[in-house]
């Protein structure tokens, strides 16, 4: 298990998005919600296994419906 | 179950309890399961006190939204509401402000006049003997939003089907089911929850997201329990391939329905799968790819699991042969005619297994067409296909539905959607597995703001991620002479590279 900066989870949750959408990361933005962005909320569930394998720990599955943001989710993931 | 017996009516096998286990839903907290069963008294018990907080609260005939979310109460509410007489309309919970939405929505659509999204414990009723041509519940299948279509399920529709189902693969009391499939989706309500229920074999259930999140615990579990039966839409084969490891210690041999459907079938994907698992003890003839849709309840066609090999997995694969009782032809819509063995044309189902109609639709054509010389009212399936040796292969959705995830979403609605956030004419549509938007740009516009708006549009309505979007000139999208976008016509003129891109500023 690796502790990760808001930094780094939000470089991470930002790589995997733009894989999913087809987009560069810099044309994504934190602060944009996933289903605005065009995120099914399916891919956004399957981001939580890819962050589980990351960080080495669990993560709710629906962590990523609930914090619906790059900006969010990291932030959620970062605090303790 | 023997062949040529009816099961139990959905009702009946809900209510009439036994020590035998009903159904089970495991999750995963922390990374550990944790699972809930019921046997089939404490479902009959469940179903009867669900029922009577719902009849206590609406009248004989009202719609009630059920949207439970996926679990032991999905199915006490969902066969509470039957058993007390209620029309049934399953619904995702509503979690998020889209799910809310379409809740909302279905609610004004249905006039139902109840919500409930647990099973509230009433008082126990007695059951209701409905007879078949009584409605049981109502299936809206496409992420339509102008014009959501509710299949009419009548409880008749709902035993006829069941009996195709338990014919078609065998199934009884010694089977054992694994599904993780959304419980308002036809396949996830009728294959999952109600074809154990009345085959009288335990079905263990999980949450979608906990598939999703890790492929795996699908496969775990069908190990864990020696099911027999279960399936998934072909993505969900495909996330195994690419995301399950292979563990020589999962057994999957018990697997002998693996039941691939509800969206189109990949020989690939069949190939793959097969070759990878069979590490895990997996038996290539256990798949099943099938045909069917909400219209027809849940099934119309499917290989039988008999152990026969010799099917070459090449597109399209075979979907097998139509169910007992289940006519199958295949018309030239444009003459009203069959046409013969191997020709491709228009599905169209007939047999007792299909919905009444569309609620609130009397002037809709999708049902009741007819054929010269045949006594049947068809279901006109808007799919395309061709039977041959009597089996039906399913070469293409209608050109104007996109179907992802198992889910219809009609291509007119996805361009509505755009035309309320861009200006410019949109033609959507799929070339193989590809969605693909053809948008119009006006001179001078910039396609990043648009690419944007195409992107909420299809994300925020549909859950669609397009594959594709091409910025053409104004009149690189096609229109009929009525001024109705020509999606057929742009999506030949797109695949064969013969619209003007958009200028860009």
């Amino acid at each position: 298990m690796t502790a990760r900066s808001e930094a780094e989870l939000r470089g991470f949750i930002r790589d995997a998005l733009a894989r999913a959408l087809h987009m560069g990361p810099s044309e994504i933005d934190d602060e944009r919600e996933f289903d605005a962005l065009g995120l099914p909320s399916l891919d956004a569930v399957m981001l939580t296994g890819e962050l589980e394998d990351w960080l080495g720990r669990p993560v709710d599955a629906e962590a990523a419906l609930e914090h619906a943001s790059v900006a969010r989710l990291a932030r959620h993931l970062a605090s303790p | 179950m023997q062949a040529g017996r009816e099961p139990s009516n959905v009702i009946g096998a809900a209510t009439a309890g036994g020590e035998g286990m009903a159904f089970e839903f495991v999750r995963w907290r922390g990374g550990a399961a944790a699972s809930e069963a019921w046997t089939r008294s404490d479902l009959a018990r469940a179903v009867c006190r669900a029922g009577g907080a719902i009849a206590s609260r609406t009248a004989a005939g009202d719609r009630v939204v059920v949207a439970a979310p996926p679990g032991l109460g999905f199915v006490a509410a969902f066969l509470g509401c039957l058993a007390a007489g209620r029309i049934a309309v399953p619904a995702q919970f509503p979690a998020t402000a889209r799910a809310r939405e379409t809740v909302a929505r279905l609610v004004a659509v249905t006039g139902a006049t109840l919500t409930v999204t647990e099973a509230a414990e009433g008082p126990e009723i007695a059951p209701v003997a409905p007879a078949p041509e009584d409605i049981a519940y109502l299936q809206f299948t496409s992420g339509s939003t102008q014009a959501p279509r509710g299949a009419v399920i009548t409880h008749g529709a709902l035993a006829a089907n069941l009996a195709v189902i338990a014919d078609a693969w065998v199934l009884g009391p010694n089977d054992r089911g694994v599904f993780w499939l959304p419980t308002f989706h036809d396949m996830g309500l009728v294959g999952a929850i109600l074809t154990p229920l009345v085959c009288g074999f335990p079905a263990t259930l999980m949450h979608p997201a906990a598939f999703l999140q890790r492929p795996a615990r699908w496969l775990d579990l069908i190990a864990a329990r020696r099911a027999t039966f279960s399936g998934a839409p072909n993505f969900a084969y495909d996330l195994c391939i690419e995301r399950a490891e292979i563990d020589a210690s999962r057994d999957l041999s018990s697997w002998r329905v693996a039941v691939n459907g509800a969206e189109p079938v990949s020989a690939a994907t069949l190939r793959r799968f097969a070759a990878r698992f069979a590490r895990c003890g997996f038996r290539a003839e256990a798949l099943s790819p099938g045909y069917g849709l909400a219209e027809s309840v849940l099934f119309a066609t499917a290989r039988r699991s008999d152990g026969a090999d010799g099917h070459a997995e090449e597109n399209p694969v075979s979907c097998g042969p139509p169910g007992r009782g289940v006519v199958v032809r295949i018309v030239d819509e444009t003459r009203g005619v069959r046409m013969p063995d191997g020709a491709e044309g228009a599905i169209w189902l007939a047999g007792p297994s299909l919905a009444s109609g569309y609620w609130n639709a009397p002037e809709d054509d999708t049902f009741g067409a007819r054929l010269p010389g045949e006594p049947h009212a068809f279901l006109r399936t808007g799919d395309i296909g061709f039977l041959r040796n009597g089996e039906l292969h399913v070469s293409g959705r209608a050109r104007d539905t996109i179907v992802r995830a198992g889910r219809k979403t009609h291509a007119a609605d996805i361009e509505h959607a755009i035309a309320a956030r861009l200006a410019g004419r949109s033609a959507a549509f799929a070339a193989g597995e590809r969605l693909v938007i053809v948008h119009e740009l006006p001179a001078g516009a910039p396609a990043h703001s648009a690419r944007a708006a195409i992107a909420d549009a299809l994300g925020a309505e549909f859950e669609l991620v397009a594959d594709e979007i091409s910025f053409v000139a104004p009149g690189g999208v096609r229109i009929t002479a009525s001024g109705k976008i020509a999606r057929a016509a742009t999506r030949a003129a797109w695949l064969a590279r013969d619209l003007t891109p958009a200028r860009q500023p």
